[in-house]
C-alpha cells in the first residue's frame, strides 16, 4: 500500500498505540482496560503497521508468544495449588509502584494472569491477520 | 553399554528382598492414597503367591534381558523396546503385589498395553500390528468385562481391598450377584490367559521379537490371568460355580491347545500353542482346588516357566540362525551350538513330564488330586500325552531330523546362556527340592487353604498309582508319535475342527465396527464448515430452546419501554442488517455490518459499558483489517444453492435469531442478575482490590472462564494458521 501520510506517521503512531495499549492494560483493575482490550489494541495497532509498511515480520515468533503468554496465565492462575489453596486463588503479596497517569500498580497473581491473556489476545489476533495476508 | 540395561531386574530382584519388610505380607502396611473422594487406594500385599510370581518374574526378566541385549543389537528403536519390556515387568510386579482390586486392574491393562506395543514391535509388518491390535482388542474388551465382576465383587463384600473382601467372605459369597461376578472376572482372566474360545489371540501374538514371546509367555501376560484367579481362589472357591466353570473351560483349553500345538509346524506356533495348553492346565488345576492339584499348580507354574522360556529363546536364535521356523526345514541343529541343543533336550525333558525335571512333580502331583475323578484323570492324561508329543516332535524337528540347513546369520554363542541356564534352573528344581519346597509351595499352599502344610517333595515316591499313569502316559506318548505324529490324517481332522474357532468372528466384529464407524464418520465429518456451522447452530440453539421453553409465560408478560434513542440505534441496525443480506457487493456486506457494529458500541456507550464499547470497537477494527487482506481471495456473492435450501437456512437462521432475542428478554424477567451484580460490586475491592468490576471478573472472580477462552482463542489461532498453511501447501503441490 502505498499511501504517503500512512507511511510518514506510523513510525510516531506504532509506539504510540503500543505505549497506550499497556497502559489499558495496566489501567485495567480499577479503570476501563484490561488485558483482553490492550492485546487486541495492540494487535490492531500491529496490523496498522504491517498495512502500512507491507512488512509482516513481528521481531519473534508469534506461535512461540501465543504458548508464552498462555503459560504466563496458567502458570499464575495454577501456582496457588502448590500452595495449598484452591486453584486461581489470587495472591496480592508483591511489590506496588506508582506510574504516572495510571497510579498504582501492584505486582499480583491477578495482573500476571492479565499480563498473559495481553499476550495471547495480542499473539492470536496478530497471528490470525498474518495468515490472512500470507 | 547395553548391559547395564540388566541393572532393571537386578533392581527388581533386589528390591524383592526388601519388599518383605516395605510392603508386609499383611495387607495395608504400604498404601498409596490415589483417588480419595472415591475412596480409592492402592494398597500391597506381598504374600507367599506374590513372592513365587514375582520371584519367577523378575529372575525369568533377568535372563530375558540378557538374551534380549544380544537378540536386539541389529535393530533399530531399540529405546522403545527396552522401556516397554521395562515397564511390562514392572507392572507385572505390580499387578502380583497389588491388595485393591483397582490397583490390580490397573496393573492389568499396564500389562495389556506394553504388550501392544511390544508384539507390534516390528510395526511396519502389516502382520505385527494386525496381531497388536488383536491383543489389544481382546485383552482389553476382557479387561473391561473384568472391572466389571470387580465393581460386582467390591459392591457385594463392600470394599475392594481383598483384605477386606476376605474378612467380608460370608456377606459376599451370600450376595445373589457373586456368581455373576465371578463369571465376569473369569471371562476377562480368559481372555488375558488364552482360555478357550478366547485363544486365538496369543497364537499371533508370536509376531513380537523373541525376548518378549519368551517373556510373555512364561512369566507375564498370559499368567496375569492365572495369577488372578489364584490370588482370588482363597476368596471365590466356595462358590458352587468355580470348580465347574475354571475347571471345564481350563481342561478343554487344556487338551485343545495341545492338539492344535501336535499338527502345527511353525516352531513358535507349536510352542504358543502348548503355552495355551499349560495355562488351560493351570486353571484347571485351580479348579479343581484340592491340596493335590493346588501342589501341582504351584509346581507346573515353576515348570512351564522354566522350560517355555528356554524354548521360546532358543526358537528366536534358530529363527534368526537359519532364516526359518519350519521344523521340516530344520535338523541336524545339534551340530551347530551344543549349548542351545543341550538347554532344548533339558526344556523338553521338563515339558514331557519326565524325571528327574521339575515338570515330572508337577504331572505326578496332578495326577495324584485326580485319580477318583475319571474324566479330569482322562484329561490330564489326553494333555500330558500330546505335549509329550510336541516337545518330541521340536525336539527330532530341530536337533535330530535329516535335513542340514544353512546359516544365514550367527548371532553369537553368548546367546544360548539364558535358555541354557533357565533349562538348567528347571532341572535342578525337580531335584533340589528342599530349596524351594517350604517357601514356594507350601507357603502358598497355606496361603490358599488357610492351613500350614508341611510338604517334602521327591522324585521317587515308591511304586504308586501316579507312576502308574504317567507310564501309561509316556507309552501313550510314544506310539501317538510313532504313529500320528506326521500323520495328515490327524493334521486334517484337527483343522477340520478348527471352525468352531472364534478369530472367524472377531474379524467379522472388527471390520463390522469399521464399516460402522466409517459410515458415521462419513456423513457426521463432512469436511465442509457450513455443515458443521449447521450442526453446531441447529444443536446449540435446540438444546437451549428445550430448557427455557419452561419460561414463555414470563415473556410474554414483559413489558419494556424503549427510550427514543434505542429506537433511533436499533432501527439504523435491522435496516443495516437487512440492507447487507441484500447486496450483492462485497464491499457493501462489510461496510453495512461495519455499521451494525458501530452502533452497537454506542449502544454500550449510552448505557455505561465503557469496557464493552471498548472490545467492540476494537473487534470491530480487527475484522475489517481482516477483511482488507480477505477481500481479494472472496468469491462474488452469487446464487448457487436451490431455494429450498437458501430457505432452510433462513429458517434455522431465524430460529436462532428468536432464540438469542427470547434470552435477552428474559435475563431482564429474572433476578439472579441481580444478586450476582451486587454481589460483585460490593466485593470487588474488598476481596479483589480492583476498582473496575468488569475486569475483576474477567481476571478474578471468573478467571477460569478466561483461562478457557484464551485456551480457545490459542486453539482458534493455531487453527487458522494451520488451515491457511495447509491450503498455500496444496496449492504449491499442483
Amino acid at each position: 500500500m502505498n499511501n504517503v501520510i500512512l507511511r510518514a506517521s506510523l513510525p510516531i503512531v506504532l509506539p504510540l498505540i503500543t505505549i497506550f495499549s499497556l497502559v489499558i492494560l495496566l489501567k485495567g483493575h480499577n479503570e476501563p482496560g484490561g488485558g483482553f482490550i490492550g492485546g487486541l489494541l495492540a494487535s490492531v495497532a500491529w496490523a496498522v503497521y504491517a498495512i502500512g509498511t507491507g512488512k509482516k515480520t513481528f521481531f519473534m515468533n508469534l506461535n512461540a508468544l501465543l504458548a508464552i503468554g498462555f503459560l504466563i496465565s496458567l502458570t499464575s492462575a495454577g501456582y496457588s495449588v502448590f500452595m495449598d489453596v484452591p486453584f486461581m486463588t489470587s495472591h496480592w503479596g508483591g511489590p506496588a509502584f506508582y506510574l504516572p497517569t495510571i497510579g498504582k500498580v501492584k505486582l499480583s497473581s491477578v495482573f500476571f494472569f492479565d499480563l498473559g491473556v495481553y499476550v495471547v489476545v495480542f499473539a492470536g489476533a496478530a497471528r490470525m491477520l498474518r495468515s490472512f495476508m500470507e | 553399554m547395553t548391559y547395564l540395561l540388566l541393572c532393571v531386574p537386578l533392581l527388581c530382584l533386589a528390591l524383592l528382598f526388601f519388599a518383605q519388610p516395605l510392603v508386609g505380607t499383611t495387607a495395608g502396611t504400604w498404601a498409596i492414597d490415589w483417588v480419595k473422594a472415591l475412596e480409592l487406594t492402592i494398597s500391597f500385599e506381598f504374600n507367599p503367591l506374590a513372592n513365587l510370581f514375582a520371584l519367577v518374574i523378575a529372575f525369568i526378566g533377568f535372563w530375558v534381558y540378557f538374551y534380549g541385549i544380544q537378540y536386539m543389537k541389529k535393530y533399530e528403536g531399540t529405546g522403545r523396546f527396552w522401556f516397554f519390556l521395562s515397564a511390562f515387568m514392572i507392572s507385572m510386579l505390580g499387578l502380583v503385589m497389588a491388595d485393591n482390586l483397582i490397583a490390580i486392574f490397573v496393573f492389568w491393562e499396564f500389562t495389556s498395553i506394553c504388550s501392544y506395543f511390544l508384539i507390534g514391535f516390528f510395526h511396519e509388518k502389516e502382520e505385527s500390528r494386525d496381531s497388536a491390535l488383536m491383543a489389544l482388542l481382546v485383552t482389553g474388551l476382557g479387561g473391561i468385562v473384568l472391572l466389571g465382576g470387580f465393581i460386582i465383587i467390591g459392591v457385594a463384600g463392600g470394599g475392594y481391598d481383598i483384605s477386606t473382601l476376605m474378612a467380608n467372605q460370608d456377606r459376599l459369597l451370600a450376595h445373589p450377584h457373586a456368581q455373576i461376578g465371578l463369571i465376569l472376572v473369569f471371562i476377562g482372566a480368559a481372555t488375558k490367559s488364552a482360555q478357550f474360545p478366547f485363544h486365538f489371540w496369543l497364537p499371533n501374538a508370536m509376531a513380537a521379537p523373541a525376548p518378549v514371546s519368551s517373556f510373555l509367555h512364561s512369566a507375564t501376560m498370559v499368567k496375569a490371568g492365572v495369577f488372578l484367579m489364584a490370588r482370588l481362589f482363597p476368596l471365590l472357591s466356595d462358590l458352587p460355580l468355580w470348580t465347574p466353570l475354571l475347571s471345564i473351560v481350563g481342561g478343554l483349553t487344556f487338551v485343545w491347545g495341545g492338539f492344535i500345538a501336535i499338527t502345527e509346524y511353525d516352531l513358535k506356533s507349536i510352542l504358543a500353542h502348548t503355552t495355551i495348553s499349560a495355562l488351560g492346565f493351570l486353571i484347571m488345576l485351580l479348579g479343581l482346588g484340592d491340596d493335590y492339584s493346588l501342589k501341582a499348580f504351584c509346581l507346573f507354574f515353576l515348570a512351564h516357566a522354566f522350560y517355555k522360556a528356554p524354548l521360546f529363546m532358543a526358537a528366536g536364535i534358530i529363527e534368526k540362525r537359519y532364516g526359518t521356523r519350519d521344523i521340516r526345514e530344520l535338523g541336524q541343529g545339534l551340530k551347530d551350538d551344543w549349548t542351545l541343543s543341550l538347554a532344548m533336550m533339558i526344556a523338553a525333558i521338563s515339558m514331557m513330564g519326565l524325571p528327574p525335571a521339575v515338570g515330572f512333580l508337577a504331572k505326578e502331583a496332578g495326577i495324584e488330586g485326580v485319580l477318583s475323578h475319571p474324566m479330569a484323570l482322562t484329561t490330564i492324561v489326553i494333555g500330558a500325552v500330546v505335549n509329550f508329543v510336541a516337545a518330541l516332535k521340536i525336539c527330532q524337528g530341530v536337533l535330530f531330523g535329516k535335513t542340514k540347513k544353512e546359516k544365514v546369520y550367527e548371532p553369537g554363542l553368548l546367546i544360548s546362556i539364558g535358555p541354557f541356564v533357565l533349562a538348567t534352573t528347571g532341572l535342578l528344581l525337580g531335584v533340589l527340592t528342599f530349596v524351594y519346597e517350604d517357601l514356594l509351595v507350601a507357603q502358598v499352599l497355606a496361603y490358599f487353604t488357610g492351613v500350614e502344610h508341611n510338604i517334602h517333595l521327591a522324585l521317587w515316591h515308591g511304586l504308586n498309582a501316579p507312576l502308574a499313569v504317567s507310564a501309561v502316559a509316556i507309552t501313550l506318548g510314544l506310539l501317538t508319535f510313532k504313529f500320528l505324529g506326521a500323520s495328515e490324517a490327524l493334521v486334517k481332522m484337527v483343522r477340520k475342527l478348527d471352525f468352531i474357532a472364534p478369530s472367524r468372528f472377531y474379524s467379522y466384529i472388527l471390520n463390522g465396527t469399521l464399516k460402522l464407524a466409517a459410515l458415521f464418520t462419513d456423513n457426521y465429518q463432512s469436511g465442509y464448515l457450513r455443515r458443521y456451522q449447521m450442526i453446531i447452530m441447529i444443536a446449540a440453539s435446540g438444546l437451549m430452546a428445550s430448557s427455557i421453553i419452561q419460561f414463555t409465560p414470563q415473556f410474554l408478560e414483559l413489558r419494556i419501554e424503549f427510550h427514543i434513542v434505542d429506537v433511533f440505534l436499533g432501527s439504523i441496525i435491522i435496516f443495516a442488517a437487512c440492507a447487507s443480506l441484500i447486496t450483492e457487493t462485497k464491499i457493501w456486506v462489510i461496510a453495512l455490518l461495519g455499521i451494525v457494529g458501530i452502533n452497537v458500541v454506542l449502544f454500550f456507550v449510552i448505557y455505561g459499558a465503557p469496557d464493552l464499547a471498548l472490545t467492540q470497537l476494537l473487534v470491530e477494527i480487527f475484522t475489517l483489517a481482516i477483511f482488507v487482506f480477505a477481500l481479494n481471495k472472496l468469491p462474488e456473492i452469487k446464487t448457487i444453492t436451490p431455494a429450498f435450501l437458501r430457505s432452510r437456512d433462513v429458517a434455522i437462521s431465524v430460529f436462532a435469531g428468536i432464540l438469542f432475542s427470547f434470552l435477552t428478554y428474559l435475563s431482564f424477567t429474572t433476578n439472579i442478575q441481580d444478586t450476582y451484580s451486587s454481589y460483585f460490586a460490593e466485593n470487588s475491592y474488598i476481596l479483589a482490590h480492583g476498582k473496575n468490576i468488569v475486569n475483576v471478573i474477567l481476571v478474578d472472580f471468573r478467571g477460569f472462564d478466561t483461562l478457557g477462552e484464551i485456551a480457545v482463542l490459542l486453539m482458534a489461532s493455531i487453527g487458522v494458521y494451520i488451515l491457511l498453511k495447509k491450503n498455500k501447501g496444496a496449492k504449491d503441490h499442483e
